[in-house]
């Protein structure tokens, strides 16, 4: 099944947000997490993330810090800042508001 | 054996230059980091196609284009960009009022002491010399900035636009200022000048730049010269002339040396 470039760039905020509220990751991990739970749909340009990932560390909703991982090498994990956790609740929410509306149009 | 990182320095390099201008701490950082993704994405790809196959085609394929995320990179860290942008600019710009300031100090003092005429009595406008300092550099290093920044720069409209802009705030500043004339204006228009012609086939001659400002002001009346009522008046056009010319060949200098740097920098 091939996805709307577009809809899964818009998305990428809310996946990086929900995923990083269960453990801190780093990139290629949070890439293959993405794909592993949606079935390989989530197969966005694996570019994209690390914009996306900057930027949401810029707006301080993001901590990073270089260390040692389970592979033995140094990668920069990430993880969700207070200002971040609750970024993340509000940006499901809303993900939830949004979803439930174009349903509901759908289904008319 | 390579680290597997490394091969895709090349790619990198693209990626973070597109970036545009970032400190060079998060440029490092943002480096160290798409090289540790391409080593994960190598050992990946590597499984995937076996001994035979090009992991390398693979990975690149999947991260995408390097101009789009180099762009994307650009827009999460515009805030970044901008800061730097700013504190270079001012950095720039003080830098040339100093070197403008320091040459037609020096040359004025040296035309006063020649003239026996004492050192505390060789800057009698100061404040109105300081204003026209600023304004020489603000002319040269305005339309520096603007090759620098805009992509589709051309120095003729460049050049009229930013003659409108400081037309329109030394007509607002003149007031606060107590300035009495258009004196402190003409200074800009030299450096503009300078610069736009130094933008052209008329390299070669910029140094008439600074002339044409101060030999019109004296067409249009010599009391835009402010010669005290003493020197002659085409004295006072080769004086100001000599002078701005100096301090507009320093202002080059400057320009270059800055030129180096920024662009080593993208």
């Amino acid at each position: 099944m091939t996805f709307d470039r577009e809809l899964l760039k818009g998305s990428i905020s809310l996946l990086i947000l929900k995923l990083l509220s269960e453990r801190e990751m780093y990139g290629y991990e949070i890439i293959q997490e993405a794909a592993r739970r949606s079935g390989d749909v989530f197969q966005f340009k694996e570019g994209t993330l690390y914009p996306a990932l900057h930027h949401l560390h810029r707006r301080g909703y993001l901590r990073s810090e270089w260390r040692v991982g389970d592979t033995g090498r140094e990668r920069k994990y990430y993880g969700l800042t207070p200002k971040g956790r609750k970024a993340a609740q509000e940006s499901r929410r809303n993900w939830g508001f949004f979803t439930s509306a174009v349903n509901a149009i759908l289904a008319e | 054996m390579a680290v597997p990182g490394k091969r895709f320095d090349e790619f990198i390099g693209r990626i973070v230059s597109r970036a545009g201008r970032l400190r060079p701490s998060t440029r490092r950082d943002l480096e160290r980091e798409l090289r540790a993704h391409f080593e994960d994405a190598m050992a990946q790809a590597r499984d995937e196609v076996g001994p035979s196959g090009d992991p390398s085609a693979i990975v690149r394929r999947r991260f995408g284009d390097a101009e789009e995320i180099g762009r994307a990179f650009e827009r999460a860290y515009s805030l970044e960009r901008r800061a730097i942008l700013a504190a270079d600019a001012s950095f720039l710009l003080a830098a040339s009022v100093f070197a403008v300031a320091a040459v037609v100090l020096s040359f004025q003092l040296s035309i006063a002491l020649s003239m026996g005429i004492l050192p505390s009595h060789a800057f009698p406008r100061l404040r109105g010399q300081a204003v026209g300092f600023v304004s020489l550099a603000l002319g040269y290093v305005s339309l520096y900035w603007e090759e620098r920044l805009l992509r589709n720069f051309r120095p003729a409209p460049a050049f009229l636009f930013n003659l409108s802009v400081f037309a329109c705030l030394f007509a607002l500043a003149s007031p606060l200022l107590h300035l009495r004339s258009a004196a402190a204006a003409l200074p800009f228009i030299a450096g503009a000048l300078v610069r736009l012609l130094q933008r052209t086939s008329l390299r070669r001659i910029w140094c008439f730049g600074a002339l044409l400002p101060t030999v019109a002001a004296a067409l249009i009346g010599g009391r835009l010269l402010s010669t005290g009522g003493e020197t002659p008046l085409w004295i006072a056009v080769l004086i100001r002339w000599i002078g701005q010319t100096g301090a507009c060949y320093l202002l080059t200098l400057l320009a270059r040396s800055h030129e180096r740097r920024f662009n080593s920098a993208l």
